[in-house]
């Protein structure tokens, strides 16, 4: 009899529609699509004598942005929705962009400094003779994009089949994941692991044959950037909006009601985990190109706290939370740090007290507030 | 074999904790499709009841018939999907979704990651979400999130969930502490209508309550039955008025 009320009669592009979700992540997504063409051809096209003229620092930077903005967004799908707080997401974005950096360096080819076509410089320096066996294959662009995706990918389902598979929650499993990452920031700093030492990998030259430097290259790096913020915000988005989103709501209000109900929880909050880690693989991938360097800092615990920072500042458990707090708060340290370096992290440390304290759901919650005070009536 | 008609069968149960008989070979047979009411003391194994019947806890002796099935061969996961629900004292409903949304995972349906996302309602689930919505009053409220509902419920909502479940038989322990007198009128209109095709074993403690739902009544005393009745029966036997109504 009221079988209309509870039927969601919906046409595909309706439910295109309705996977963008909340009026501000239809914005967002908007301005990203159009960002996508609009920056590359502001930054090659126009004169740089012109006022609407990006140059190549600030088309990279903006590129950057949004590679921290999907880490965060990869974050936010793992400890927003799944209440899994992960201190080491850095390792993952880390190791997706080491996987780059690597192809990166062999692309360099014979143009190093020492002119060896067959090792990268530093090996050359260390005095090694042959290529280590694990960087066969990423000659290859095609291989180091699988092992972008595998490395970060299988190492994230095993750590979490371990701990996820022994019940280890909460804030031990945060403990845990600090130090997943520090382990990772010191093997990295050894010379003889051949990833480059302190120094990591650095000097590339060219991406799939194009010039690294290039004005075209930098714009296609950024869209591809925008591309695959876009995707991983759709994954997302399809993840939750499903009944998945409902039960990982549920594994982290009261997973033993889950279990009770008949879900397998361990399998869920693994496929997520890994899931997430993927998404900050892919965005360490598209970091590297765009900011010429990877080195073992990516792996030092301040950094993957910094991201829970984002997304807290953001709005945990709003995609478009993570992805706005993620951009603010670099917008702010690009500019502050230029200031003054010692300042930005009071600062950092003063709005995060803040907006723990008056926005518990970070920026999202000032959309409430203006609607509140401003709103239709 | 003959039919049995019993779909819950105690045998001469005891459980023990640290020489303390919290059941005391305690025998019970509950009929298909019969809803009875447990009453007791403190003390009287009340909760151990319950906790022995959903395989919470091992019995020491004895054993424990559902369906014909003996309960000590499954775990506390198959004991749920052989049918038997157990609705706790204190609501444990996910507090951050919607009423309709918290029936939807507690719908008995393929719960792997894949088939979860891509969940698409079939007519038939769809019916049965909107009749056990309507059954438990919150069909204008579907929409609602759950932790705004109030404690009266809140409670019809947990029910719902097990309705979803598909038990056969109910286990539902205290359903009206801490509610106000219509909620509870409400409450004992929801338990008899959904009483019709499932065997309901209530625990209570709210004697009016379980006098309104007008059905047979077991009493427990130090871990055994003592005796079985109708409210009027019960109400005049001596024994029950030493250990428990005279109080």
């Amino acid at each position: 009899m009221n079988k209309q009320l509870f039927e969601n009669k919906k046409s595909l592009i309706n439910n295109i529609y309705l996977l963008l979700g909340d009026t501000t992540g239809k914005y967002l997504i908007t301005i990203l699509i159009i960002s996508i063409f609009l920056l590359p051809i502001l930054h090659i096209y126009i004169p740089e004598e012109s006022f609407f003229h990006i140059s190549s620092y600030t088309i990279s930077l903006l590129g950057k942005y949004l590679c921290f903005a999907l880490l965060a967004l990869s974050l936010d799908l793992i400890w927003g929705y799944t209440g899994i707080l992960s201190l080491g997401h850095g390792a993952f974005f880390g190791l997706g962009g080491y996987m780059m950096g690597m192809h990166l360096m062999r692309e360099i080819g014979d143009r190093g400094v020492y002119g060896n076509s067959e090792l990268p410089d530093f090996m050359v320096f260390l005095n090694w003779e042959e290529l280590p066996w694990f960087w066969y294959g990423f000659d290859s662009f095609l291989f180091a994009s699988l092992m972008v995706i595998l490395v970060p990918g299988l190492l994230a389902f095993i750590f979490s089949a371990l701990a996820f598979g022994s019940r280890v929650t909460g804030v031990y499993f945060s403990i845990i994941t600090q130090a997943l990452v520090f382990t990772l920031m010191l093997a990295f700093f050894q010379n003889d692991f051949g990833f480059g030492g302190n120094n990591g990998l650095t000097d590339f030259k060219d991406i799939l044959g194009k010039d690294i430097s290039s004005k075209e290259t930098r714009g296609a790096l950024y869209s591809c950037s925008a591309i695959m913020l876009i995707l991983g915000y759709l994954i997302c988005r399809i993840i939750i909006s499903s009944k998945i989103g409902n039960i990982l709501v549920g594994i982290r209000d009261r997973e033993n009601r889950m279990r009770f109900l008949g879900y397998n929880t361990t399998v869920f909050k693994i496929i997520i985990f890994t899931i997430s880690a993927i998404l900050a693989g892919i965005a360490g991938a598209l970091y590297v190109p765009q900011v010429g360097i990877i080195n073992p800092g990516e792996f030092s615990p301040i950094k993957s706290i910094e991201i829970v920072v984002w997304v807290a500042l953001g709005g945990r458990g709003f995609l478009y939370g993570a992805i706005i707090g993620a951009i603010v708060v670099n917008v702010l340290k690009s500019y502050l740090t230029i200031i003054s370096p010692e300042i930005w992290i009071i600062f950092l440390g003063l709005i995060f007290i803040l907006v723990t304290i008056y926005l518990p759901n970070g920026l999202t919650d000032l959309r409430r507030i203006i609607k509140r005070n401003y709103g239709r009536k | 074999m003959v039919e049995n008609k019993n779909i819950l069968e105690i045998d001469n149960v005891t459980v023990s904790f640290d020489g303390f008989k919290a059941l005391n070979s305690l025998s019970l047979e509950i009929k298909k499709s019969q809803m009875v009411a447990i009453i007791g003391p403190n003390g009287a194994g009340k909760t151990t009841l319950q906790d022995v019947i959903t395989g919470k806890t091992k019995i020491d002796n004895g054993k424990i018939y559902f369906k014909n099935n003996d309960l000590s061969q499954f775990s506390e996961h198959a004991i749920v999907e052989l049918g038997i629900g157990r609705k706790f004292q204190r609501p444990t409903i996910i507090e951050n979704i919607s009423v309709w949304d918290n029936l939807c995972i507690a719908l008995n349906t393929k719960k792997n990651f894949l088939s979860c996302l891509f969940n698409q309602l079939k007519n038939q689930d769809l019916n049965k979400l909107v009749e056990i919505i309507s059954t438990i009053n919150l069909k204008e409220k579907k929409n609602l999130i759950a932790k705004n509902l109030s404690h009266g419920e809140k409670q019809w909502l947990e029910i719902g969930m097990l309705l979803m479940q598909q038990s056969d038989l109910l286990l539902i322990d205290e359903p009206v502490a801490g509610m106000t007198e219509i909620e509870t009128k409400k409450t004992s209109d929801l338990l008899l209508s959904i009483a019709k095709d499932r065997t309901i074993i209530v625990v209570e403690h709210d004697m009016n309550f379980i006098e309104s739902l007008n059905v047979e009544i077991i009493v427990l005393h130090e871990g055994s039955v003592l005796t079985r009745g109708n409210m009027n029966s019960i109400k005049k036997n001596k024994q029950v008025i030493d250990v428990y109504l005279g109080r």
